[in-house]
């Protein structure tokens, strides 16, 4: 099946370890994410101001390029793509007004947006239009006796309006990591957040963050984290190297994209997950559990 | 041609301030028909009244129209009035001049002018009216309480004592209720069994009160005086009459679940009472789990009973009894903490209730009094009560005040304290409701002498980090986060009506507010009537509340109950529809049309049949009928057209 | 403060009002709402008719004023809905460095405080994350009333960063999403 997809600016540069094996695992689940031939940014985060247009023109006419390819649907990949496009989505289809103002602005626009395009998230796709027992059929290097710690972050579990999951309890990452045969590890800061856009003027506070996160995941037997978010991966992964120097003691610890595990699961070349652009290098955890076909990228 | 009065009330200045209360009478003098018509400040007055009287007398009057405010507030008044003057008191109505008129209009011409055509229609309605009798009932003096816990024990113990037969149903094994789960009560600090065995012994021993433990109410019908009740009286394999209630059956049996009246924290066997002090104190066998019934095996009991009570073939039966008025006295529950996501969905053990900790607290509870958390069996140094667990949250749950929790927590941290004098027990509120007498006083005793540590400002997270449990609350009166590792957690959940009382609402047809709670007639007037007559509502069933609000409440209920069986019958209003035989064809419209299912179709006759003691006098069959045979007394159709001429004026 | 380059207001024309501001007073209410730029986290020198920082004298046109007239349409909540419960605060993943109470905003604002409010460090600190606007029992969207009061600020040109101040190796490392999402926040 085919599925209009919206990268995000981030993907393409200092994420593409997160498109690269997403686009790779999906072909071999039978899904092909076609790219939208044109986007933008979308602008995130989505602005909270009740009388500010401006800021949703971005994700207004991505969702506009969504249905002059004629789709009715599109998913993303990271978390705040996510949750800015289906806000704006939600405020538009509320309030024709605010919409019909959007509309008229973008007048250049061949199409008007009318509210008709569902935002989804790679895991929801995978969820229901794969299936968890599909998904572990294909499975050929399961990932045995790893332990991950899911993290969720902020935006993919609040506010409710456009929440994947339960905002106290989610579940979703580790169904997905399960059915890959990990073993997921349960710890209560799996949905605070990680410090987001402080990441440029106040990297203290990301630090203070990151340790905490990092440290409960850690101190609940994890072995890697597992997240949905260039910006929680940078804040949780490259900034490590900034925890390590104000912590002592603390142990650096890998974090994959959802994704990279994905392809790993189901046995593709490690080239597809560009374990180099992680910072904290997860290949020699997962030598010593998977053997990834001898293969170093 | 019936000689009319009018009589027009200025109320004060609520209808004169709008109404030219002068141009309206002396209109009202010439109309047609009018013999007489006079105004007056305050109809309603004793001097008002009296004039009323007076001018009947004087001036033969044969019917009476008071223009003045809505009949829902004097109608009776001025009826009683007019009958004390030897008129019938359906010659009398009422023409609001004031909720439909001076209260709703400013201009004082327009006003005066509607003012005038109200009066005018009820005239004219008066015109065509029939004297008419109220009907006499017959009324059964007997009362059935439903629910036996402190409300209900009360009430039925005031309704006993003023000589009135009266049947305590409750579905437990044992009366007494919640509040023989409690440790210790605000603000004394009085062992609840204590004081309220004496109540529930005295209430199986009177003999006006029958004591129907282990049963429920099936199907109730009828209406005010006159109901009959079908109870269900469950199987309890126990013959009641041949058990001495020695206990060695309980003894042997082997088989041990979570116990409910421990709120789940203890034990109890198959086979069980709920407290040594029950009233019954006859056991019941749970027959799901219990090794006979599941799997032919055991039978432990049937060997250590010596008088051969255990009656596993027992059946459940059903009895049917007459009663006049029944008293809703089913109480309440506390809401599943498991709703509560930030505070882990009910998954941590040692994140309790507040009904729990009592049971922890309790010298017989499960721990024998000693504090000991649930999962380890610890005693907790730092507890942490967190209080609108659910309650005062519009968003996500209750947006009402639980109003006793406020209360009970500090008396369980006190409690706690004397328990575990070297712990410490903080407390995350909002604010502290204390008002009832000494409740101030009880409070301030805790936080001077017992060192409990006040916070004030809501808890937003609790989870589980390795041993402990976090707590994640704030203190606004310094303005700071808190956080506290705690070793057990309070959650002084929000109290919701007692589980089935939603049903036994809907098949008593009673009203309740959306949260289940059993609906007051009026909220500050007439707090322990229900919408519905014959229905009368007693403690925590109509809306959350302490104990000694429960028992006055449960004293009130049953003095309008002896008030009802005081008279020696019941009086109905007439205005029940009349039907016309000669016009009748049996269509039944009228029938599918009442909502009190009070009119039916005579099977052999085929002609409608009005059910005048259920009759409201709502009107609806009279509109629906399509041949006019069915037309409701004082309301016939003529009346309702010359009403309608004249108030639009043709 | 971020310096902007060639907007406007020269530093001192800057200083004039913001001395006029507060030996005078009244210029605040002429001025109207969200006035000049206040140093962020820096004493608050809030001077207007006799108050000091533990002393506030309030009438009706405090309480009832344009401020919170504007933070409510800004923002889409009913300030008054906030009843200070402190649940906002109590689970706030910035809030070690704020200097207010997140739940003491809404306060404040009811209390007609614009000066300290939009001084706060607490509103900067703010990540957007919604914890507060989740678990609110009143269903207040605390997200949005920071928002509100950010956007206050921003629009009278006072940016909190400017990209020309971020080093070039940061500029290098950081991925765009955390610039496009910080100069959002940030940047009017």
């Amino acid at each position: 099946m085919k599925i209009s997809y919206f990268p995000g600016c981030t993907l393409k540069t200092t994420a593409r370890n997160f498109e690269d094996s997403a686009l790779a695992s999906l072909k071999v689940l039978g899904v092909d994410l076609v790219e939208l031939s044109r986007w933008n940014c979308c602008g995130t985060v989505y602005s909270l101001a009740t009388d500010d247009l401006m800021h949703h023109l971005a994700p207004v006419r991505d969702l506009i390029r969504v249905k002059e390819e004629g789709a009715s649907r599109v998913v993303t990949l990271c978390s705040m793509c996510y949750n800015t496009l289906k806000q704006a989505n939600e405020l538009v289809k509320a309030d024709s007004e605010k919409l019909d103002k959007i509309n008229q602005f973008m007048y250049r626009e061949e199409v008007d947006y009318d509210g008709s395009v569902e935002v989804t998230h790679l895991i929801e796709i995978l969820r229901d239009e794969v299936g968890w027992e599909a998904l572990k059929k294909k499975v050929t290097r399961p990932l045995e006796g790893i332990r991950l710690a899911p993290y969720y972050g902020c935006l993919l579990v609040r506010p409710r309006t456009v929440a994947l999951d339960d905002a106290e309890q989610p579940h979703l990452l580790e169904e997905l990591l399960e059915a890959l045969g990990a073993e997921v590890i349960d710890y209560p800061y799996k949905t605070e957040c990680c410090g987001s856009y402080h990441t440029i003027t106040n990297v203290g506070l990301v630090m203070e963050r990151t340790y905490t996160i990092l440290t409960s995941a850690f101190q609940h037997g994890a072995e890697a984290v597992v997240v949905s978010c260039p910006l929680c991966d940078f804040n949780l992964d490259s900034r490590q190297k900034n925890v390590q120097d104000k912590f002592s003691g603390f142990e650096r610890i890998p974090v994959f994209y959802f994704t990279q595990l994905l392809s790993v699961a189901l046995g593709l070349d490690v080239e597809t997950c560009h374990f180099d652009l992680n910072f904290v290098d997860p290949r020699p955890l997962l030598e010593d559990r998977i053997p990834v076909s001898g293969k170093s990228p | 041609m019936m000689r009319i009065g009018v009589f027009v009330c200025h109320c004060g200045l609520n209808i004169a301030g709008v109404v030219d209360v002068d141009k309206l009478t002396d209109e009202m003098k010439m109309y047609p028909g009018v013999s007489y018509a006079t105004d007056y400040i305050y109809m309603c007055s004793d001097p008002g009244q009296k004039m009323l009287r007076q001018v009947i007398k004087e001036k033969n009057l044969e019917g009476v129209v008071v223009a003045a405010c809505s009949p829902t507030m004097h109608e009776l008044t001025f009826r009683n009035t007019v009958a004390q003057a030897g008129l019938n008191p359906y010659l009398c109505e009422i023409a609001n001049i004031r909720e439909q008129c001076s209260w709703v209009h400013k201009d004082r011409e327009a006003a005066t002018e509607k003012a005038a055509r109200n009066t005018k229609t009820i005239v004219e309605k008066l015109k065509l009216n029939h004297p008419l009798t109220p009907l006499v009932l017959p009324l059964t003096k007997k009362a059935l309480v439903i629910g036996g816990g402190i409300a209900g024990i009360q009430a039925s113990l005031d309704i006993a004592d003023s000589g009135y037969e009266v049947l305590l149903l409750e579905r437990n094994q044992s009366i007494g209720g919640h509040m023989a789960q409690l440790s210790e009560t605000f603000p004394t600090l009085d062992c609840p069994q204590c004081i309220e065995t004496p109540k529930m012994v005295q209430a199986s021993q009177h003999p006006k009160i029958k004591i129907l433990a282990y049963s429920e109410l099936e199907d109730a019908s009828g209406y005010l005086g006159n109901f009959k009740v079908r109870i269900r009286r469950k199987a309890s394999f126990v013959d009641p009459d041949k058990c001495t209630g020695c206990g060695q059956c309980i003894e042997k049996c082997p088989v041990k679940v979570p116990s409910e009246f421990h709120a789940l924290l203890g034990q109890r066997k198959a086979i069980y009472t709920l407290f040594p002090q029950a009233v019954p104190n006859k056991p019941v066998i749970d027959r799901e789990n219990c090794l006979y019934f599941t799997k032919a095996r055991c039978r432990a009991c049937v060997k250590s009973c010596s008088v051969g009570a255990i009656a596993f073939d027992q059946k459940e039966s059903f009895m049917e009894e007459n009663v006049g008025a029944i008293i809703i006295a089913t109480g309440y529950d506390l809401m599943d903490k498991a709703r509560i996501g930030e505070y882990g969905y009910g998954q941590y053990e040692d994140v309790i209730d507040g009904l729990q900790i009592e049971r922890l607290l309790a010298p017989t509870g499960p721990t024998q009094g000693e504090v000991r958390r649930p999962s380890d069996g610890k005693v907790p140094k730092e507890v942490v009560f967190v209080q609108c667990a659910g309650s005062r949250d519009p968003e996500h749950h209750y947006p009402y005040c639980s109003k006793v929790c406020c209360m009970y927590t500090i008396k369980q941290a006190m409690l706690y304290k004397h328990a575990v004098p070297d712990g410490q027990a903080y407390v995350f509120y909002m604010d502290t409701r204390c008002n009832g007498k000494g409740y101030e006083e009880f409070l301030q005793r805790g936080i001077e002498e017992d060192s409990v540590l006040y916070l004030r400002g809501r808890v937003s997270r609790i989870f589980k980090d390795g041993d402990a449990l976090k707590v994640w609350g704030a203190d606004t009166l310094t303005g700071r986060k808190i956080e506290i590792s705690a070793d057990m957690v309070v959650l002084a959940t929000a109290m919701v009506s007692s589980k089935g009382a939603k049903e036994l609402a809907e098949k008593l047809r009673l009203a309740t507010d959306e949260y289940g709670f059993f609906s007051e007639a009026h909220p500050k007037l007439r707090p322990v009537e229900s919408l519905t007559a014959g229905y009368f509502l007693a403690g925590a069933s109509q809306a959350p509340k302490d104990i000694p609000e429960a028992v006055t409440q449960a004293s009130a209920a049953a003095s309008k109950v002896v008030a009802l069986f005081s008279k020696d019958h019941l009086y109905h209003e007439p205005i029940a529809p009349t039907v016309d035989e000669e016009i009748c064809r049996g269509c039944g419209q009228c029938v599918e049309t009442c909502v009190y299912e009070a009119i039916e179709l005579d099977p052999r006759r085929r002609i409608a049949r009005v059910n005048e003691v259920i009759c409201e006098g709502c009107g609806a069959c009279s509109v629906a009928c399509p041949s006019g045979a069915v037309q409701q007394r004082n309301f016939t159709k003529r009346q309702i057209v010359e009403m309608v001429e004249v108030a639009a004026g043709t | 403060m971020a310096k902007r380059g060639n907007r406007k207001t020269s530093q001192e024309g800057k200083l004039n009002i913001y001395l006029s501001i507060f030996e005078i007073g009244e210029l605040q209410e002429e001025n109207g709402v969200g006035s000049p730029p206040f140093e962020r986290g820096g004493p608050v020198r809030a001077l207007k008719r006799g108050n000091s920082l533990m002393r506030i004298i309030i009438q009706t046109r405090d309480v009832r004023g344009p401020f919170l007239a504007k933070v409510g349409e800004l923002s889409g909540q009913n300030i008054y809905a906030c009843y200070q419960c402190g649940k906002c605060a109590a689970g706030c993943p910035s809030i070690s460095e704020m200097d207010i109470l997140p739940s003491q905003i809404p306060r404040l604002v009811q209390l007609g405080q614009e000066e300290e409010v939009l001084r706060s460090k607490t509103i900067w600190l703010c990540a957007s994350c919604f914890a507060c606007e989740t678990r609110c029992p009143k269903g207040v969207d605390l997200a949005k009333i920071m928002e509100a009061l950010r956007v206050m600020v921003l629009r009278k040109n006072v940016d909190q960063v400017s990209p020309l101040e971020i080093p070039r190796s940061i500029l290098g490392e950081l991925p765009q999403i955390a610039l496009v999402s910080g100069f959002r926040k940030f940047t009017s």
